[in-house]
């Protein structure tokens, strides 16, 4: 009971209060303007967190991107543009309720469903994240090994269309960590003599300029070509739906709550993905499909329900084995390293307080959220009419002032913004960032756990042969790579049977 | 123009061609360690440059058993794409991107923080975005230095650079 009160009091003070209201605000104006991502807004709110305390810190993290899964909704409905990709599956639906005079009750009613689908999956990851963490409590170096083996293999793998880029970026990712001073024998690698390359690549820097530069590039390029969104943000209320109109959907609500947990615990997957499959499903069961796409309210329902519920369900794995399934569970995870938290079994038996904040302050982010889009959603439509050559402008200055606050230092700013350019460069080159992200955070871990192995087995490779749960991780990640080398051989030789 | 297949086959040269001089790199610029045991401090950076290198001769490989002879795709196609952006606006946009940002991180260690803001966003906003109301510039330009100052600076006590004339915040 005591670590629950503890995180009870951390998690009401004032200025947890304040980190997790601006976390909020900031994650729901970057969901809600589209090609602006909540994984850059939890990029740029990073080094503001570093200045806080743990718990405020952490409040900050979580309401940002609870926010941020949230915000992209009032786009889709009003517009119909998603404000992010987890929304895409609402526009459809919420986009023609908006044309029959309905805008006003979807916001609401999505709004309140994205909370149930967010709660409900914090229930679900009470349970399982408590499961998992007991289970890998028993995990050797050798298993961690494995284990991280086959997280980054199902991130590039899953997420990406082409397995060899996804790999090409997770390897670009991880040497980029293994620059700087070596873990174990503390000889510097890759550093050419420079003192400030010695302590690595900062991770909050690489993040700033992975996620947030190539998307200045992409406005500013936009702004040049003219793409500027006109809209009528006159007559936004909201207008709340009844209970018994809730009620109705219960099931659908439900099954999508449900859907959105799992597929969120997968690394690699995420909200577009959990959108349109819960979508789908509810369309096929319901009772008239045939008005779905045409303004049908179960199609908002679903696909909001459970890109909510995926908050939860990524938080699985990110705190039970410390292994992030997407980019913004990735920087939340970095956000938890750079206070000295580190998420994964050890966790729960050396700090089960910061686990029950964890859990309250998942809570608490999403009823203000609700609160905040409830009340202040024209607040944010208005965030829709910034001009994005002016959001180009901010985020740029956030993004350098940002990195150099990290370690008041300027090697951080000329970092960030050459691992910005990488990024962008990269990107052009269709190798996904992902991946890159995923190793970055995850290389340190990789090494170290690969090191300790070899130095408890004298340098034996058998110690992971004799681990039947290392060799079942080797076996999943082995599995997924042959699932897409088939895949992409069969969809090749279809390719070309078809006339061209 | 060049297709799909065509980048493709340059991105995985490149990365080929670093992956190389990184695999050199490991094995001449890293000390071997003390440890003593056979996976030392190269172990990884070198197993991830030979990772890397067979990765792009497989992107490279690919590019040649793709039907990458056919011509690219019709205009037709592109239509559901409603924000196609130029070759040369995307180009505009990086150079627009990245001089900001070098000139912005040169002159804040010249000037400081809410000097080089507010001169340089303001700069930027009105003869390379193409502003043209002089007070919405002076407005965002001051908004934005006051408000992160007021932020970072004041709320949260992060050190803000003053710059080396010294001329405050």
């Amino acid at each position: 009971m005591e670590p629950v009160l503890t995180a009870l009091s951390a998690g009401t003070s004032v200025d947890v209060l304040i980190a997790a209201l601006f976390g909020s605000a900031f994650g729901l104006v970057f969901g809600a303007i589209p090609g602006l991502t909540f994984t850059m807004a939890l990029a740029l709110v990073l080094p503001i967190t570093f200045a806080l305390q743990p718990t405020a810190a952490i409040a900050m993290l979580l309401s940002t991107y609870i926010g941020g899964a949230s915000g992209g909704t009032v786009a889709a409905i009003l517009i119909g543009v998603p404000g992010t990709p987890s929304s895409a599956a609402s526009v459809a639906d919420g986009h023609a309720l908006t044309r029959a005079g309905k805008a006003s009750l979807t916001i609401a009613t999505a709004t309140i469903v994205s909370t149930l689908g967010g709660l409900f999956s914090l229930v679900i990851m009470l349970f399982a994240v408590n499961l998992l963490a007991q289970v890998a409590l028993s995990f050797g170096p050798a298993e961690i090994f494995a284990l991280v083996i086959f997280g980054m293999s199902t991130i590039c793998g899953l997420a990406e269309r082409s397995m060899v880029r996804g790999m090409i970026g997770g390897a670009l990712g991880l040497m980029a960590m293994t620059i700087g001073q070596d873990p174990i024998d503390g000889v510097p690698r890759m550093t050419f003599g420079s003192v400030q390359l010695l302590q690595g690549i900062d991770l909050l820097v690489a993040m700033i300029g992975l996620f947030a530069i190539p998307q200045v590039v992409e406005t500013l390029a936009g702004h040049r070509a003219g793409h500027q969104m006109k809209i009528d943000t006159s007559s936004i209320k909201v207008q709340l739906p009844t209970l018994r109109f809730l009620f109705s959907y219960r099931w659908n609500i439900l099954r999508s709550s449900l859907l959105g947990t799992i597929v969120g615990a997968i690394p690699g997957t995420g909200g577009p993905i959990a959108a349109f499959l819960a979508y789908s499903q509810e369309k096929r069961l319901a009772k008239h499909p045939e008005t779905w796409g045409k303004g049908d309210m179960g199609g908002v329902i679903a696909p909001e329900t459970a890109n909510n519920a995926v908050t939860g369900g990524a938080m699985i794995p990110m705190l039970g084995l410390g292994i992030p399934g997407d980019p913004a569970t990735a920087i939340i995870l970095g956000g938890f390293l750079i206070h000295g938290i580190q998420p994964g079994p050890l966790l729960f038996t050396e700090r089960p307080d910061v686990i029950y904040t964890v859990y309250f302050l998942f809570a608490l982010s999403y009823v203000l959220v609700t609160i905040l889009q409830l009340l202040g959603v024209r607040l944010f439509v208005q965030a829709l009419r910034v001009p994005h050559q002016i959001l180009a402008l901010i985020i740029s200055v956030m993004c350098v002032v940002g990195s150099f606050s990290i370690r008041n230092s300027f090697f951080d700013v000329g970092a960030m913004i050459v691992i910005g350019f990488f990024g962008y460069v990269l990107q052009k080159c269709r190798i996904p960032l992902t991946p890159i992200l995923l190793g970055l955070v995850l290389g340190p871990t990789m090494e170290r756990e690969f090191r300790t192995a070899m130095i408890m087995s004298e340098g034996s490779l058998s110690i992971f042969s004799q681990s039947p749960t290392a060799l079942v991780f080797f076996g999943f990640a082995l599995l997924i790579v042959a699932f897409h080398v088939v895949g992409s051989i069969r969809s090749r030789s279809a390719g070309e049977a078809r006339p061209a | 123009m060049t297709t799909p297949a065509l980048r493709d086959r340059w991105t995985g040269l490149v990365i080929l061609l670093v992956a190389i001089a990184w695999i050199i790199g490991s094995e001449y610029v890293i000390p071997s360690g003390y440890s003593g045991s056979a996976f030392g401090p190269r172990t990884f950076p070198t197993g991830l440059g030979i990772l890397l290198a067979i990765l792009a001769v497989v992107l490279i490989a690919g590019t040649f058993r793709r039907r990458d002879t056919l011509p690219p795709p019709a205009p037709s196609d592109a239509v559901d794409e409603p924000a196609k952006v130029s070759t040369r606006d995307e180009m505009w946009g990086a150079a627009a991107t990245f001089g900001f940002l070098i000139i912005y991180f040169v002159a804040m260690q010249v000037l400081g923080f809410m000097l080089a803001t507010v001169l340089l966003v303001a700069t930027f906003n009105y003869f390379v975005l193409g502003s043209r109301s002089l007070v919405t510039t002076g407005a965002v330009a001051l908004g934005l230095g006051v408000g992160v100052w007021y932020l970072m600076g004041h709320l949260l006590g992060v050190y803000l650079p003053t710059g080396m004339l010294g001329l405050g915040v």
